[in-house]
């Protein structure tokens, strides 16, 4: 098993509001793990605990990935394990050019499993070949990481990171209901590309139309802090024509 | 715009002398003699019937205002004021009656008729079954204060601070000069030696203000300095909208108001505070108008605390006057919404101070200045973070519009920021109408005069929305008169 | 205009705030100096300075331009003069610029020409000394109370710096390379450059200093006349000594469609400030001002310009950006001043300040004064954190914090002089900051 989470409890740092009440999700390598969910529902929050991010406190349960306790470690740690974020949104940073960024992170995933650094022409020969799949302009590599960008141009420059570290685990976090059509296929071109029976994807999203391009293993419905029902693709068919209201009266406190 | 237009700009500026609010009450008036020393301070004090405490802040306020200098900015200019040539009391005769005796029900019966006439011309209501609490000051003392008795029964205490001196000694000795002690500065000093009236405001805890409580400043008398002190104290969780005008009849030289305001906001409770400034500008070139150099500040004492000062400035010869806030409490918030307009030889120096102290505080300037004529319009504000300020946030904005080409616009921020959690930022632009917006307007059939009016107020829009509803309206009827033919 | 000779220089007017064996030895300086120097317009401009100076005083936190620059400790400096020390030319190498460029070196104030290279085709030097008699004059009307008391300083040891005039346009960059030993603790320097009618310069300004320097003050003026149509290009590497005072003004005048682009990076001295000038005199002038500063320790680094937009048409940029950590304090005052009649004025200033150190402080002092109505001017400055949103997608790739840290830092430093220089004097300037950074 490549990640299993254990009675997952967390919470906004600072705040006393819990969001997450309690996850129970196994993952096994090859697995893609659609996880949906009304609005609110903590499904961002999920996807943001597993990367590490700070704004969050876990007050109980355990997380082990590829054997380790991924709670207790750094968010780079966690990406040099081999746990890949895709952002919902890609965060600008002007002044850092795509390259020397991904170079940097490239270098620093190779050395934590044990390769040797690239040089920078070997480098560029292999983003010139990630890129090309993609589908990217080349000048994209020149540019400040994702500023300037237009939203399908970010989504595209995420999934060409994801190409470049090669993770064992992305986490899809692609709740945002204002993703037009071209940047889903995208983000479903990119897992698609990246699906090769080992490596495993969490996607977390609002809607069915992106799954309708990934099509997961299995389904999971979060509703207020839980996963409250599981099952196979056809799950996600039956949320799109009956919409949560079911789910949100059966469950709601 | 092509030089002909501004020409056609100084033209309609000449025309344009209206002051409305420019008539004399005639009425026998009890005024002291010209002149400032402790004599008439003694005068002012056995006037008002003050007990021994209050004299001797007085006198105390008075000797220290004769070590200081007055403070000139290098922007502002006017012959200097001769404090020997102002009379420091004027009261209407009955009026004044009343207030020597202890306050009466009756007091309607005791409010000289010209002076009520004067009050209803300014469109200022008296009656007790109005939209809004009024406390009406005439010179230096304080007319009426209606809907007392009503706010009373709710525990809030609403009256002239002469009364509230007599009245409520206690609540006046706790918070008078706990946030502008009279040491302050040079205006401040003088206001406390020769304070006239003023009005005070106490919310007790947990009451919300459910009308909107007023001042309406009127300065009658020649040669006349208004020297009113408000004292407004909103307790734990409370609420108060407090709203204060002001005007003065035209006059040929310059008149002193040199007011203090200190507010205090405890835990949990929030006050807003507007003014609607139109005091008499001067004529053409400014001679005459009021010199309004005031002191307006409030401490957010309690954690939570919330005071928005909002103010549309459109009169004064010169003004000078920054709403501060003092964010003492954790998690307090100040606010600072500002429309300054000025015309002719007009100077407005104004802004605001936010100190950051308590942790988590929050602060927000929006300053909209307009200058035209010859006027110079100046935003001059200071955001000071302090060591214990974690987390403090600013945001201020700027704008300043010109309107012909003999005006000034300047912005003279001051950040200070010795806590690095702080965030801070601040943004100034300066724009002005342009010949192809008014054409845009004019081809869709709009006159110019219109055109401009709907152009400045998009511009204030900002802060016209913080103010309570009637004083947006008189906030924007006023920017047209003061504008009206300003472009040509 | 007085005659008098040197003996006529007032030592018993004591200068405000300056200690008094440091007046002393001031006054000793300028009456040597105008013993030496029997020109009698030179010797003028000399001791109205001094006298201005004298009664100007030193400021103190009091005056409004001096109140966030702390001057406490460069004013206990005795202003003594030690043994002179031998300055070997491979140390010099060292500080070289990695690009091709002509070096002119001055040590502690003094030229040196057998330590500098060959002046490229269309560039003449001559000593400031023998400015001519149209400038003195110009000097002369203009000493006064109200000028800065630095720049009176300056003035009233008028000897050491170099006139440089461009008659054509030069592309070799000119490095001036200020070394300072220590053996002096006042350093003097005017210089001026005149760039011809449709002419280019790029000028480089560097300050270094030997490592074991004592306390000193650097006192450095520049005056650029840029004339019609003409390129200024002005770059600064400011890495005097930790514990050294750096006092700079550089003077620009702009003439009619004269372009002037500076970039100053701030790195050394306990006290350092940088003001920089600029007279938009002829219409379609343009002005591009950015700097980069690196405060740490308890260094105070303050940046500042005066942008006198007097003529209608002309363009105004900046980008000012401080990087303040430990207890170091960051200072930014910018004035954007627009003259009655220049009409369609483009003016823009921006201030970011970066809160890095625990007892880090900034203050900022971003102003517009304006007197036309068609213009379009603006300011902005911000103080904050580095953002936590782009250190976690940095971290969230694998990138280890303190590695994110220093590149969002570079960045944010870098930033201001994209677009200015060229690669390899970009290159250099970052190699800079980030060697610093990284200290």
């Amino acid at each position: 098993m490549l990640l299993e989470v254990k009675n997952l409890h967390a919470q906004v740092a600072e705040e006393d509001k819990e969001i997450l009440k309690g996850i129970d999700l196994t993952v096994n390598p090859g697995e893609v793990h659609a996880i949906m969910g009304p609005n609110g529902s903590g499904k961002s929050t999920f996807a943001n605990v597993l990367a590490g991010r700070e704004d969050y406190e876990v007050t109980e349960g355990q997380i082990t990935f590829d054997g380790e306790d991924l709670l207790e470690m750094e968010p780079e740690d966690r990406a040099r394990a081999g746990l890949f974020l895709a952002f919902q949104y890609p965060v600008e940073i002007p002044g850092v050019s795509n390259k020397l960024f991904l170079f940097t992170a490239v270098n620093a995933v190779r050395e934590a499993r044990g390769l040797p650094p690239l040089a920078m022409d070997e480098f560029e020969a292999l983003a010139a070949e990630k890129m090309k799949m993609l589908k990217m302009r080349p000048d994209m590599l020149e540019r400040s990481v994702n500023v300037g960008f237009s939203g399908g141009e970010k989504k595209r420059n995420d999934m060409f990171q994801m190409a470049m570290l090669e993770p064992k685990l992305a986490v899809m976090d692609e709740t945002d209901s204002g993703l037009d059509i071209d940047a889903l296929k995208v983000v479903a071109d990119g897992v698609n590309r990246l699906r090769d029976g080992q490596r495993s994807f969490i996607v977390v999203t609002h809607y069915q139309r992106l799954l309708d391009y990934i099509k997961p293993d299995y389904v999971h419905v979060l509703y207020n802090g839980r996963i409250v029902k599981s099952g196979g693709f056809e799950l996600a068919q039956e949320l799109e024509e009956k919409g949560y209201d079911d789910i949100i009266r059966q469950f709601s406190e | 715009m092509a030089e002909t237009q501004y020409q056609e700009i100084d033209t309609l500026l000449q025309k344009n002398s209206f002051y409305k609010e420019g008539f004399y009450t005639q009425t026998v008036v009890d005024k002291l003699e010209k002149g400032i020393n402790e004599d008439v301070i003694r005068a002012i004090s056995a006037k008002k019937n003050e007990p021994e405490w209050m004299l001797q802040w007085r006198l105390q306020a008075y000797h220290h205002w004769l070590t200081m200098k007055e403070p000139h900015w290098a922007k502002a200019e006017y012959a200097p004021l001769d404090y020997q040539d102002y009379s420091y009391y004027a009261a209407p005769q009955c009026a004044s009656c009343a207030t020597d005796h202890d306050a009466t029900e009756d007091e309607d019966a005791l409010i000289d008729p010209e002076v009520a006439k004067a009050f209803e011309a300014l469109g200022v209501p008296l009656d007790d079954d109005a939209e809004i609490a009024v406390d009406a000051i005439f010179d230096s003392v304080s007319i009426k204060t209606t809907q007392r008795e009503k706010l009373k029964e709710l525990g809030i205490i609403f009256c002239s601070f002469s009364e509230a001196v007599q009245e409520y000694p206690d609540l006046v000795r706790k918070y008078l000069g706990t946030v502008v002690p009279y040491h302050d500065n040079f205006f401040a000093a003088l206001n406390a030696a020769v304070a006239s009236d003023g009005t005070f405001v106490y919310v007790p805890p947990g009451v919300r203000c459910p009308v909107d409580i007023s001042t309406y400043f009127r300065i009658n008398e020649a040669k006349t300095g208004q020297f009113e002190r408000t004292l407004l104290i909103a307790d734990k969780g409370s609420y108060v909208s407090y709203i204060e005008g002001c005007s003065a009849p035209i006059r040929d030289t310059y008149q002193l108001h040199a007011a203090v305001v200190e507010v205090i906001v405890h835990e949990d409770a929030e006050v807003k505070y507007s003014t609607v400034q139109n005091w008499y500008p001067g004529d053409e070139d400014c001679e005459g108008g009021i010199l309004n150099f005031v002191t307006k500040r409030g401490l957010c004492e309690g954690r939570n605390s919330k005071l928005s000062w909002t103010q549309a400035e459109t009169g004064s010869a010169i003004t000078w006057k920054y709403p501060s806030c003092i964010l003492k409490g954790d998690n307090s918030i100040g606010e600072f919404y500002s429309v300054a307009l000025t015309n002719r030889r007009q100077q407005a120096d104004t802004g605001t101070k936010m100190i950051h102290i308590g942790k988590n505080t929050r602060s927000t300037i929006i300053s909209k200045g307009l200058s035209a004529g010859k006027s110079d319009n100046t935003y001059r504000g200071l955001v000071k973070i302090m060591p214990s300020a974690e987390g403090a946030r600013n945001y201020t904005q700027c704008d300043s519009m010109l309107i012909g080409d003999k005006c000034g616009a300047h912005t003279f921020p001051y950040i200070e920021v010795e806590n690095p959690t702080a965030t801070v930022e601040h943004e100034a632009t300066t724009s002005r109408i342009g010949e192809d917006q008014l054409f845009y307007f004019k081809a869709r059939g709009i006159d110019e005069e219109d055109a401009i009016s709907m152009m400045v107020n998009g511009f204030c829009k900002e802060v016209f929305k913080e103010l309570p509803l009637e004083f947006a309206q008189e906030a924007e009827e006023l920017l047209k008169i003061s504008l009206e033919g300003s472009v040509g | 205009m007085t005659t008098s000779s040197a003996s006529s220089v007032n030592k018993d007017l004591p200068i405000h705030r300056l200690s008094d064996t440091a007046v002393e030895r001031l006054a000793v300086r300028v009456e040597a100096l105008n013993r030496a120097d029997t020109h009698t317009a030179r010797q003028a401009v000399r001791q109205a300075a001094f006298t201005a100076l004298q009664q100007r005083g030193f400021p103190s936190r009091k005056d409004e331009d001096w109140q966030y620059t702390p001057l406490d400790a460069v004013l206990r400096l005795q202003f003594s003069q030690h043994a002179a020390k031998t300055v070997d030319g491979a140390v010099l190498q060292q500080v070289a610029p990695p690009f091709c460029a002509a070096r002119l070196v001055f040590i502690d104030g003094v030229f040196q020409p057998q330590l500098s290279d060959d002046l490229p085709a269309g560039v003449s030097v001559a000593p400031i000394r023998e400015v001519d008699e149209a400038q003195l004059e110009a000097w002369q009307q203009t000493v006064g109370v109200e000028r800065d008391p630095f720049d009176l300083l300056s003035l009233a040891l008028l000897d050491q710096g170099i006139t440089l005039k461009v008659d054509r346009i030069v592309e070799t960059p000119v490095v001036l390379l200020h070394w300072a030993t220590g053996a002096d603790e006042l350093i003097s320097v005017r210089h001026r450059v005149e760039i011809a009618s449709g002419t280019q310069l790029t000028l480089v300004e560097q300050h270094e200093s030997m490592q074991d320097v004592s306390v000193l003050l650097n006192n450095c003026v520049i005056e650029a006349e840029v004339a019609d149509g003409a390129h200024y290009r002005h770059l600064k590497l400011q890495r005097d000594s930790q514990q050294g005072f750096h006092m700079a003004h550089h003077f620009v005048r702009q003439q009619r469609r004269s372009d002037f682009a500076s970039f100053y990076a701030a790195l050394g001295g306990a006290v350092s400030r940088h003001f920089t000038h600029t007279f938009l005199l002829g219409e379609q002038a343009n002005m591009d001002v950015n700097s980069a500063g690196l405060a740490t320790g308890e260094q105070v680094m303050d940046t500042r310009t005066h942008t006198d937009h007097a003529s209608a048409h002309c363009t105004s940029r900046q980008v000012h950006k401080l990087v303040v950590d430990d207890s170091a304090r960051g200072v930014f005052d910018g004035m954007i001043h627009v003259a009655p009649g220049a009409q369609k004025t483009d003016g823009l200033m921006d201030n970011k300040n970066l809160l890095l150190g625990p007892k880090a402080k900034v203050d900022a002092k971003p102003r517009l004064e304006i007197y036309a109505d068609d213009v379009k001017c603006s300011h902005g400055s911000a103080t904050g954190q580095l953002d936590p949103h782009q250190l976690f997608y940095a971290r969230a790739r694998g990138i280890d914090k303190d590695i994110a840290r220093l590149l969002i830092t570079t960045a944010f430093l870098t930033e201001p002089m994209e677009g200015l220089a060229n690669a390899a004097m970009r290159a250099w300037l970052q190699q800079a900051l980030t060697d610093k950074l990284q200290g």
